[in-house]
This record gives C-alpha cells, structure tokens and sequence, in this order.
C-alpha cells in the first residue's frame, strides 16, 4: 500500500491504486452490517421456525372428553352406539392388548381373528387384560371377537411412538336398561363404563356418556399434555387486556393531551416530563412488586382480572402517553392557530382538531401497547398469577340456580324426594369477572416451559405460536397504520 | 314572511344580547373541569412514581430493620428461606452484571454496526422495510425468548463447547445473556440510527466532498457527533437488559450463585423475585419483605441508567 | 424589455452563438449537461467551458440551478436516490467525464474539493478537521501531515489565529474562521479545483471580504468555480462569469464583459438589480 507524499498526487493510477484498497473495506464494512442484521433476522427466523416445527402438532391436537367433565380430560374407553334391528351394539375402538402370552407368540397371530378370554376395559383403563386369546373357529362363542394387529401410538408423557399390539374388537352386542340407553344417539360416540365378564359377546354398561372433541384452543390446562389447551389463558389474556385498555389508553391519552397542549412550561411539567420517561424504563418486574404490594395486599383486591388489568394498565401508560404526545406534535400549529381564531375555545380545538387528526398516530401507540402488554410475564407471575386455572371468569349475564332456591331445595329435598326443582333464572353479573382467578398465555406458556417433560414443552412451543401471532400481528397493524398515515398526510 | 318572537333560527335582540354572555360563563367552567381533569391524568404519572417508591419503601424500612443494610450489602449469599437466612445482594448483582455484560457484548457491536448500515449504506426505501421488521425482533414476549434460550440456544452451546471441553449446565447465563443482547438489538439499533441520521447533512456532505468512503464518514465524522446520542442508546439498552426478566428466569435457572463466570447458573435480582413470588411466600415475613429491597436495589441502578440516557438523549437533540 | 421573471414566455432566446468560447487553456468543460432530479429536469443542455487557474462564477437568482451545477463537479448528487446526469463535464488534462457512470465518484472527489455554504467543521480538533482529506486517503506520514497542515492553514489565511490552539475544537471558532477552516480543509489535499458554494452566504462583511481575499489569493495556485448570490462578490473576484436563468445558462462570457455590456437583455436584468 503507498504512503505519504505519493498519495497526495493527481496521477490518476496511483489514486485509483490507493481507492481500491479503500473501497474495499468499505465494501467489507457494509457486507458486516449487512449480514449482522440478516444475523439478527435470521434469529426470528430460526425462533418462528422452531416454534413451528415443536409446537404445530400440539396446536391441531384434538382429544376426546366426557361432556360433563369440567376440564381434566383424559382417554376414556370409548366407542359407538348403534342400533342393529332391535338390538344395540357397542362398537369399541382398537385396545391395547395386555397378555401373558409371550410377544412372539402373540405377533404369530397378526391379522387374524381371535377369541379372546378377557376382562374388559373399565372405566378409563384402556388396557385389555387378556388370560387366553386362541384363533377363532367359525362359529365361536368367546368373550371377544376381534383381529390382532399393531399400532404406532404416542407415549402420553414423552410423545415418542411405540409400537403396541391392539385387538380390534367385533361390535358387541350390549344389554342395558333403557334409560342408560336413553341419550344414545345412533352411532355416536360415547365414554362407557362397561360391567359384568363378558359372556357370548354380551356386556352390560353401567353408565355412558357422551364425547365432546376438543382442541388445543377449547381445551383447559391438563396433566396429560396431549389433554392439555389454552382455553382458560386466551380468555384470560382477552379480559386482562380489556381491563388494561379501559385502563391506560384514556389515562394515557388525557395525560398526553394535557402535557401537548395544556402544560405550562414550568418546573411542575419538565418533573412529569422526566418521569414518563422514566416510567417507561422502569423494569416490568418492579411493576409486579408495586402491584403485589399496593394491589394484592394494601387494597386487597385480590389475585384477579382485576389487579393484572391495572398493573399492566399502569406498565404500559407511558407507551400510550408517549405516543399521544408525538403524535399531537406533529400537527403544525397553524391548525391550531386557524381554530383558535375562528373563536374556538381550547377543549373545542382539541376535541374538534388535535384529537382527531392525531387518532391514527394515538391508535398506533395504543396498539403497540396492548402488544407489549400481552407479552408481560414477569409483573403476573410477582402477583401470583402462576396457578392452575380450568375454569372461566364467570360470564356476565348466565342462566342458574339462585344459592337461596338451591339451600331450599336441598332441604326440601332431604324430606320429600319428590320437591319440586328449582328453575334456572338469568342472573346479570356484569363486574363478577373483574374478581375471578385468571391465567394468561405468556403464564402458561412459562408453566409448561418449567415442565420436565418434552411434550410439555412442545405445548409451550404451540402457546408461543399463538402468542407471537397475537403480538407480532398487532404489531404489524401498528406498522400498517404508520405506514398509510405518512403516506396519507402532508401538513 | 314574519319573523316570530320564537324563531329558533334568529333569536329576538333581548336573548341575543345575554346568551353569549350566559354561555361564556357556562363553557369557562366546562373548560375548567375539562382542564383539570386533564391535569390529573398528567400528574398520574408522578401519583403513580410516588406508588412505586411508597411501596418500595413501606416494604423495604422493616426489612432494614430486621437485617442490617451491612448484612445486605456485606454478603455473597441470598438464601432467604434457609433456616440461617443470608440476604446477600451481591450474588445477585452478579447474576445481573453477568447476563448484562453477555446481553451487551451482543447487542453494541450489531446494534451500531446495523444502525451504520442502514442509516448510510441502505437505500431508503429497503430501511423502510428492514426497520421495522428489526423492530419486531424487541415485540416478541421475553417469555418466547425465555423458550428459545433454554431449549434451541443452550442446547447448541452445549454441544459447541462440548468440542473445546467445556460442560455447560442446562441452566446457564451463557444462553440467556445471548439471547437478551439479540432481544435489546433493535432496541440499540433504532435509538443508535436515530442519533446518526440527527447529525446534520452538511456535515455528511463535508466528509463526502472530501473523498472520504462511507465507512470512513461513518467512522470519523457521524460517530464521534453522534456519541452522546450512541452512548443514550447504550445505556438504555443496559437498563432493559439489567431489568429483563423471563430470559433470565427462564435459562438461566433461579439458583442464586456468587459468580461472573457466564457459564454458570446463577440468578438475577429480578429473577431471584420470580423465584420467591412462584412459591408461596408468607406475606409480613422477612423473605417477602426481602424481594422489596432486591427491587429496590434494581429499581435505582435501572433509574441510574434511565435519567442518564434521557439527558443524554436531551443533549444530542439539542444540539443540531 | 424584460421586467418580470415569472413566466418562461418573457424568456430571450438563448443565442449560444454569442458565447464566449475561448477561454485560454481548459480545466474543465460542461458539455450538452443536464440534471433531473428524478423527474424534474433542472439543468437544461448546458455548455460552458472552465478556465484553469481562473476563477468561475455561477450567478443567477434562487432556484436557478447554479449549486446544482457545481455540487455536479463532485458528484454530490449521487448521495440522494433518484438523481440522473445526462451530457458530460470533462475534466482536463486527462479528458475524463466527471458524471461518467464508469467514474467512481470518491476519486473525483479527491480531486475536486468542495467548500458550502455554512460553515460544517468536523466535532474534531482543528487539526484532525484540515488533516481529515489526508486521513481518509490513509496517509500516516505525521510530519506529511503536519506539515499540509500547517501549509493549508497558511493558505486560508487561518494560520495566525489558530497556531496556538490547533488542538481545541473547530466548533470553537467564529463562522468565518470555520469557513476559512472548511477552505483550508479542502487545499490540504491539494485539489485541482475547488468548488465554492456560496462560501460567503452565512458570514459577516468582515470575513466576506477576507474570503474574497483569499479566493483572489488562491487563484495563483488552484481553478475555482464559485456560486454566489452576491453579483458584487462576482465582479469583484471572478475572471469569467457565468448567468443561468430556470436551469439553463443564458450567458457566459468574461466578468467584465458580463457587468458592463451584457449581450442578452435577461442578463442585463439581473446585473442591474431589476429581478432576482
């Protein structure tokens, strides 16, 4: 490389000689920051993809409950009803064969019918106890008829696939009385609890219930993670969020306008200005410790929808604040000049002209509030949002028993089993909710993550799906609206 | 046709002459209300500083009456609920610098090489696309990332440091601080380009005219005018990384450990919190009081760093 | 007659015939040149020859283009999107065509220095801001350096006032003294020419005149093309002058010429107060 005196020539080689070596660090500068931001993006990418690839299956996963279990959702026996002539059968879906006959026994037998001397699944037992299985002969009467194969079926707990032998099971014809029967519906499927050995193929149902499919979003949180759903954290996170918004997006917006357009300039207003900004690096951790101390204990308002709506209502205020302020500082002041001179008071040219040329810019920060919102983790799990949730906040308006008519009839009942029954009546709780017990999705997401089991964590990986499609969906709203809004106005 | 004393459209002289008047007095005092009310939602904020420092401080009196601030100060070890509880804060302030420093490592370089490249080598209309998309990076929940440090990044270090003889625990802040810094890029990369692109265009220009490359104005002429806007963009992104708290929580395990050492678990002040609050603390007990000064010791090295970013930021405003 | 400058339909024809051509040996030449920015075509087919060692002076009222010819000298358009050159401008003796597209700019600009209009030292000592041409070249030779700097210094009569401070700040010192400083940046480097944007615009009478000094100073040494506002500036310094008029040049001859017995009546307008 020259020095000195040379590089200080006109000769034209020698300066493109020199430039050369110039360029090419600035060219080798711009391809490090270019790919430092494909870096950056690239970790996006992998953390989108990740959580696509873990947490997809788990996302469409759907099981099967009882329609009057409340939430801890388990296999049952299950099967369907139908009417064949006069008579019902039950038709089982495959069981896992449990026998003492040795396995290379038992796989000689894949593929064809057998009979089989069993007691049969009770309850949620899935496992079909089996003493003797023998290849059927035309016309035999065993316990059960069915044909042996295999199965690929997932480990409840790990997820991984291990192959089991299972028995299809003919349909069984069945023996009950009527008012079991009574709610079957042709061919539908049901939870049974069968009773009695099983003689000629007959057997005897205790009780039966109807199955209602759910999915990962109307599913509760369950031990069993192929169960489990995030039923009771998405309504959570829509009512937390409400609460919130109610919350910091007036608060925020009447503070912006009043420190744009009102605020004196003086000591007062530089302390609140100092303050905002402040507030708006204060950790979110500290939130949860002013909530649990101030919320919880001193108001005593509980573990609720309540409290968390307020606490992140108070954590993103400043967002909302801020936003207000940049976006009313961007109208030119002859705006408000105009309206001042044609006799407007000053609410009136707020009201008329600086709140609703603002709108888009206050919506945008409001949005992006909610967006951070959602996210927060740390301040709920401080006031001790992390429990097991499988109810909802009560509804606002709902049909039930009044407590009173119930006590009455409980009494009435224990000396006249024929009382009458009290009658459902529509009762309005429109803030009952506001005290319920809540989770959110960031809170179940970070449970399942605590978790041991990997199938939990792929659980986890499905809320995050969920959760960063709510998050970087309302992002992408705010950064549309900005968009079209710079677009649109030029003052 | 007649005018009628009724006449909604052009009331009579009389009515005229008050009306005004009559609504004046009535509209000063809805302004009044209106104005006052707006004061109120302006001076929330202050009511709200003053709730956290109330609490902070309602906690934290009895607490430094029952363990002496030298005991707080003078201890590596933060075992509360042991039976000889130790409240030693600077095994968490540990944790904290230590995830900080790794978050930083990351996040300085790639911030303001990313805020370079796209203030002066990206062509407008590509940074109209990039920024924001950057700017998601900061949107997604620190509990997403909390998933990916513990189960995508620990697991791939593991496996690289495995080949140089280093056994990284599952729970380690190697993995956290990492993903913290990649949390807090955009954050340093927006504040870091805003900075640049407030120095005034002469001043490019001068530097281009020249002959000087654009790495070279980057290097020697926007840096050093932009520093105390860069150095307000480092030290907010220190203040989100010393109070991030999932991440931390999360992968890097809730054991609190005097250490400086990345590679091993250890907790954060505000992970520590997460720690005492997931179980169930006895409230009026030491412990619970305990987590209020640890949050309070964050609360002033987070407001250090706050109001020297804002006049920092204040200053480089003010000075083009 | 014209009396307005408001509408084109007032505009004399541009006879090109008239201009003066000959200018004695070139340094640079703009030929068929014009600018758009983006759509907006705002140099309109100009051709005028660059006298060396001579000082050039673009006149004309705001708006008429006569920065954005110059700041074409050294390629300063190619930092905004959008900006499109047709035509050439040579530059001799090599004959190469600055708006070339081949042409890097950078190595056009090493050789055509330019000053603005408000003063833009470097946050940098006063040093760092004259050596900053030599730093960027990768020069390291310290006493190289110090010695252009001090020479440079000399050179636009700055030296003097700042020997003894070179290391406090260039923002320290008065406008006039940072546009001498910003002229004794672009001389480090020993251009072949060096371009004025209105160096005078934002300064005091007092440092006009030492500008002025200098320019008449400098032209011993260095080709100038010089834009300004002021058409006294122009007559007092400039040895060609150049009048442009919506984008395109309506005379170019010598100064004298120029103030004295203008050939288009649009020039003879301006000169003499009447628009602009």
């Amino acid at each position: 490389m020259p020095s000195g005196k040379e590089l200080l020539t006109s000769d034209t080689t020698l300066l493109r000689r020199q430039l050369a070596s110039r360029k090419r660090s600035d060219m080798l500068f711009g391809i490090t920051g270019l790919s430092f931001i494909a870096l950056s993006l690239l970790v996006l990418f992998a953390l989108g993809i990740n959580l696509l690839v873990e947490g997809w299956g788990p996302l469409w996963q759907t099981h099967e409950i009882k329609s009057d279990a409340s939430g801890f959702g388990r296999r049952e026996t299950v099967g369907s009803l139908r009417k064949v002539g006069e008579r019902w059968e039950l038709h089982l879906d495959t069981l896992q064969l449990k026998s003492s006959t040795p396995e290379a026994e038992l796989e000689k037998l894949i593929g064809k019918k057998v009979v089989v001397d069993a007691r049969l699944p009770r309850g949620t037992d899935r496992e079909l106890d089996a003493e003797t299985i023998a290849v059927a002969a035309p016309g035999t009467t065993g316990a059960i008829i069915g044909t042996i194969g295999t199965s690929m079926v997932k480990d409840e707990q790990t997820r991984e696939a291990k192959r089991t032998l299972v028995i299809a099971p003919e349909p069984m014809s069945i023996e009950a009385d009527g008012e079991v029967l009574a709610g079957a519906t042709d061919g539908g499927r049901y939870a049974v609890e069968v009773t009695g050995k099983p003689d000629s193929g007959k057997v005897g149902i205790s009780s039966i219930v109807s199955l209602v499919t759910k999915n990962f979003f109307t599913s509760y949180p369950s031990r069993f993670p192929q169960a489990a759903g995030i039923l009771s954290a998405w309504v959570g996170t829509l009512l937390v969020m409400f609460v919130t918004m109610v919350l910091a997006v007036p608060l925020g917006v009447a503070a912006g306008v009043y420190l744009e357009e009102y605020a004196p300039k003086n000591r007062l207003t530089a302390i609140i200005e100092v303050n905002i900004a402040n507030l708006a690096g204060v950790p979110s951790i500290i939130w949860g410790l002013m909530a649990l101390g101030l919320f919880v204990y001193i108001l005593d308002l509980g573990r609720s929808v309540l409290t968390a709506g307020m606490t992140l209502g108070l954590l993103v205020l400043p967002i909302v604040i801020i936003a207000t302020r940049e976006a009313i500082r961007s109208i030119p002041n002859t705006i408000r000049e105009a309206a001042i001179g044609l006799g407007a008071t000053k609410w009136q040219t707020v009201r008329y002209h600086i709140l609703p040329y603002s709108m888009s810019g206050i919506l945008t920060g409001a949005i992006i509030a909610m967006s951070r919102a959602i996210g927060e983790t740390a301040p709920l799990v401080t006031i001790g949002a992390l429990t097991f949730i499988a109810f909802l906040p009560p509804p606002p308006a709902e049909y039930r028993v009044a407590d009173a008519d119930r006590a009455a009839y409980s009494e009435a009942a224990s000396a006249n089993a024929d009382a009458p029954k009290p009658t459902a009546t529509l009762h309005f709780q429109p803030f009952r909710w506001l005290g319920s017990g809540y989770t959110v999705m960031p809170i179940q997401l970070f449970q399942w993550i605590s978790r041991p089991q990997k199938a939990f964590h792929e659980n986890a990986a499905a809320a995050g799906i969920v959760l960063l499609v709510m998050t970087l969906g309302l992002n992408a709203v705010a950064i549309a609206i900005r968009y079209r809004l710079r677009k649109a106005i030029k003052w | 046709m007649s005018v009628l004393p009724s006449d909604p459209i052009i009331p009579p002289a009389t009515q005229i002459s008050f009306a005004p008047e009559r609504r004046s007095i009535g509209q000063r005092r809805k302004e009044w209300f209106i104005e006052a009310a707006l004061f109120l939602a302006g001076a929330s904020s202050v009511l709200i500083t003053l709730g956290i420092v109330f609490v902070l401080l309602y906690e934290c009196i009895p607490f430094f009456q029952e363990v002496s601030p030298a005991k707080f100060f003078g201890d590596t070890m933060w075992a509360p609920v042991f039976d000889d509880a130790r409240f030693g804060i600077w095994s968490l302030i540990a944790g904290t610098l230590t995830t900080t420093v790794v978050a930083l490592v990351v996040a300085i370089p790639v911030g303001t090489i990313s805020a370079i490249w796209l203030s002066e080598y990206c062509k407008p209309g590509i940074r109209e696309i990039i920024k924001p998309v950057l700017e998601l990076l900061s949107a997604v929940p620190t509990v997403v990332y909390g998933y990916f440090a513990l189960l995508v990044v620990t697991p791939i270090l593991q496996w690289l440091l495995a080949k140089v003889g280093i056994d990284l625990p599952g729970f380690n802040m190697l993995s956290a601080g990492l993903v913290m810094g990649i949390m807090i890029v955009p954050y340093v990369a927006s504040l870091s380009e805003d900075a640049m692109r407030a120095v005034p265009m002469q001043m490019r220009e001068g530097s281009y005219a020249m002959g000087a490359t654009r790495f070279q104005t980057a290097v020697r002429v926007l840096i050093p005018a932009a520093l105390s806007g860069l150095t307000a963009a480092y030290i907010l992104g220190i203040s989100r990384a010393v109070g991030e708290t999932m991440i931390v929580a999360i992968a890097a395990g809730l054991r609190p450990q005097f250490t400086f050492n990345p590679t091993d678990e250890a907790a954060s002040i505000s992970a520590a919190i997460v720690q005492a609050t997931l179980g169930d603390l006895p409230h009026d007990s030491t412990p619970y009081r305990g987590i209020f000064a640890a949050g309070l010791v964050l609360m002033l090295m987070t407001l250090f760093f706050n109001i020297a970013g804002y006049f920092l930021r204040k200053r480089y405003r003010e000075a083009y | 007659m014209v009396t307005t400058p408001t509408g084109s339909a007032t505009l004399a024809p541009v006879d090109s015939s008239v201009m003066l051509r000959d200018v004695g040996p070139l340094k640079a030449e703009v030929k068929n040149f014009s600018f758009y920015y983006d759509k907006f075509r705002a140099l309109k087919n100009i051709n005028m020859p660059i006298a060396e060692k001579k000082v050039t002076a673009l006149i004309g009222p705001s708006g008429c283009g006569k920065s954005t010819l110059l700041r074409s000298f050294n390629r300063m358009h190619d930092l905004y999107a959008n900006n499109r050159y047709e035509g050439e401008i040579m530059l001799y003796p090599e004959g190469i065509n600055l708006v070339g597209r081949e042409l890097e700019p950078i190595e056009i600009r090493m050789r055509c220095s330019m000053v603005f209009q408000k003063p833009n030292p470097f946050p940098k000592s006063i040093y760092e801001n004259v050596a900053y041409g030599m730093r960027v070249r990768g020069i390291s030779d310290k006493s190289l350096i110090e010695h252009r700097v001090e020479h440079a210094l000399k050179g636009a009569a700055l030296w003097d006032e700042v020997k003894d401070r070179l290391h406090s700040s260039g923002n320290s010192l008065s406008g006039g003294q940072q546009q001498r400083l910003c002229i004794a940046r672009a001389l480090a480097t020993q251009p072949e020419v060096l371009l004025m944007d209105e160096p005078t615009a934002a300064l005091d009478p007092m440092s006009t005149s030492r500008i002025e000094d200098l320019v008449t100073e400098l032209e011993k040494t260095v080709t100038i093309v010089i834009v300004t506002h002021n058409m006294h500036q122009a007559a007092r310094i400039s040895d060609h002058t150049a009048f442009m008029y919506l984008g395109e040049l309506i005379e170019f001859d010598e100064t004298e010429k120029i103030f004295t017995n203008p050939s288009n009546p649009m020039t003879e307008s301006y000169v003499t107060g009447r628009f602009g």
